[in-house]
């Protein structure tokens, strides 16, 4: 079932591809999609770089997104909406957006971060005791980031997130997304997945009171993308708490994650901390 | 025609008076310069401005006044005539006067500030200025509203945009053959499915009562307050959808007539036409 909850015009999208295929698309004069987010759809994993060739016209998944790139005279237009797969049909949740770029020259692609932080959840919620530490693993949605030139036209992720508050109370906080996917204690519960980047989260509790971890609020916009061999990571954070909660900070590793094996940086964080530190208090990090 | 003659001590005087008004609006200038970034990261636009503005003409009115001196006035009588002039132009000017304390406490206790969306009375609108008479609003509707800081002072004013989350409290009423759970489980899941409702605070079902042809519920949802409106609009269509899908009544106000415990159906006359 097709629905809208906008006032735009609908257009009944009959798609072709399985779930997961995503290509690239030559465009007359614009050339042709350059892009770095490709993926296989059978393995799930980031394989196929550099230029490809396509129908133009066709609809295109990530994860959530579908997208078209139509070619006009000196002109490209673009369409994109979201839409998830329930009960064997894709049922389309937004409407249809359309952007029009003026020019004849070639469109980059390639995956970002999120541009606000993400709040993650443990399956249940996680006892940390005193003087310890515990690494997490959060998966966090991709940015699809296209430019005309050095400008971005359009930069959006690829599944639709939820947004959240994170904070002590509703007036001191901050906005963040709610991710849909469960903070893991292990790699082995991640399945690789094209359009997510893995954050190793390392948690330290230099209390010696006990800690609940309910959920976790992952700066995300601080971190850069890298490319691994069979998934997408970001930097690694590590956040500590200590006795006074205004001491509490979150270091951001400025090498690629000890688990992604051959990284590839893809891009640089889009907030660059000058220290690789964000001092918070504990309630804007932890809940 | 008498000589106009003067006196090169007094034009020495006048000269070291306009000298000390000089050197001093040079003065306060520098220290304006030098502290405006302390005002500015302490106190909002408007206070900082404020403030400057008395740091300004209240040192500047002491150099006027030495320089005044300086020329032979007696300031004591100068002071008088100010105070008898103040009284005089405070007793003709009391509601511009009242304005203009009441603009100093509205500044000074921060409830609004330019560009916050406030509700005074019966006019909703974004502030465009917080003046020392007045405070200007553009109504959604492109009006222009002119409060007095009187009245402003006086009201009761509603700032709808001065935390950056809002709820929103929806009114959803279910049939009484419904259940109660399953209306709950799709009231949650069509909070969950919309992304402009915030998953955290989480979204609150309130048991309102059992109404005249209803189960009566509040249904609570949060939005950052710049989704505010699109949140509201859709969220009316994603439970109707939602209700729809599920089977669920949205009753509307009906009555059963009952006319007694031994009651015989209610003959009804059917005739067909002539």
């Amino acid at each position: 079932m097709l629905r809208s909850d906008k006032c735009r015009p609908l257009y009944k999208l009959v798609f072709q591809s399985g779930r997961g295929l995503a290509i690239f698309q030559v465009l007359g004069r614009v050339s042709a999609l350059r892009t770095n987010v490709l993926m296989d759809s059978n393995t799930k994993a980031p394989l196929i770089w550099g230029a490809q060739t396509l129908n133009p016209g066709d609809w295109h998944l990530l994860d959530q997104l579908w997208f078209c790139l139509k070619p006009a005279q000196a002109e490209a237009v673009i369409s994109y909406c979201y839409s998830e797969f329930t009960h064997g049909n894709y049922q389309q949740f937004s409407a249809l957006h359309e952007l029009r770029v003026a020019g004849s020259e070639q469109l980059t692609a390639h995956p970002g971060v999120s541009d606000k932080a993400i709040v993650a959840r443990p399956v249940q919620a996680i006892h940390l005791p005193g003087d310890s530490a515990i690494k997490l693993y959060v998966g966090t949605p991709l940015w699809f980031i296209l430019r005309y030139r050095a400008e971005i036209i359009l930069d959006v992720p690829v599944a639709r997130l939820s947004d959240s508050w994170f904070g002590p109370n509703t007036q001191l906080g901050e906005v963040c997304y709610a991710s849909k996917t469960h903070a893991r204690l292990s790699l082995d519960g991640i399945e690789p997945n094209p359009f997510k980047a893995i954050t190793p989260v390392t948690v330290r509790n230099r209390t010696n009171k006990p800690m609940i971890i309910d959920k976790i609020n992952i700066p995300v916009q601080h971190l850069s993308l890298y490319q691994g061999d069979h998934r997408y990571w970001t930097s690694g954070i590590r956040l500590s708490s200590n006795e006074k909660a205004s001491d509490s900070e979150v270091k951001i590793s400025s090498n690629p994650p000890e688990a992604s094996q051959n990284p590839l940086l893809l891009a640089p964080p889009r907030q660059p901390l000058s220290d690789g530190i964000l001092r918070k208090t504990l309630d804007f990090l932890l809940g | 025609m008498p000589e106009l003659t003067l006196d090169p001590q007094f034009l020495l005087q006048v000269a070291k008076a306009f000298l000390i008004v000089f050197l001093g609006w040079l003065l306060v200038r520098l220290l304006l310069r030098v502290s405006r970034s302390f005002l500015q990261s302490r106190l909002d636009r408007h206070q900082a401005v404020l403030m400057e503005r008395l740091i300004f003409w209240g040192l500047m009115a002491l150099f006027i006044m030495s320089a005044l001196k300086q020329v032979g006035f007696d300031l004591g009588i100068l002071l008088g005539a100010a105070g008898i002039l103040t009284v005089a132009v405070g007793f003709a000017s009391q509601t511009s006067a009242a304005n203009i304390i009441s603009g100093l406490f509205i500044v000074g206790e921060r409830s609004v500030s330019v560009g916050d969306v406030i509700k005074v009375g019966t006019y909703t609108g974004e502030i465009l200025s917080v003046d020392w008479l007045s405070i200007k609003l553009r109504t959604f509707d492109n009006l222009f509203v002119r409060i007095p800081n009187e009245s402003f002072i006086k009201s009761e004013v509603i700032n709808l945009s001065k935390f950056p989350i809002r709820r929103f409290d929806l009114q959803v009423g279910i049939a009484y053959h419904e259940d109660i759970g399953h209306a709950r489980t799709v009231l949650m899941q069509v909070a969950d499915r919309n992304p402009l409702c915030l998953d955290n605070p989480e979204p609150l079902i309130i048991m309102q009562g059992f109404g005249e042809s209803s189960i009566d519920m509040q249904f609570s949802v949060w939005t950052l307050k710049e989704n505010y409106l699109q949140m509201r609009n859709s969220i009316y269509e994603d439970i109707k959808h939602a209700f729809d899908n599920a089977g669920i009544d949205i009753p509307f106000p009906h009555r059963t007539l009952y006319v007694g415990e031994k009651t015989i159906p209610m003959p009804v006359d059917v005739r067909g036409n002539p």
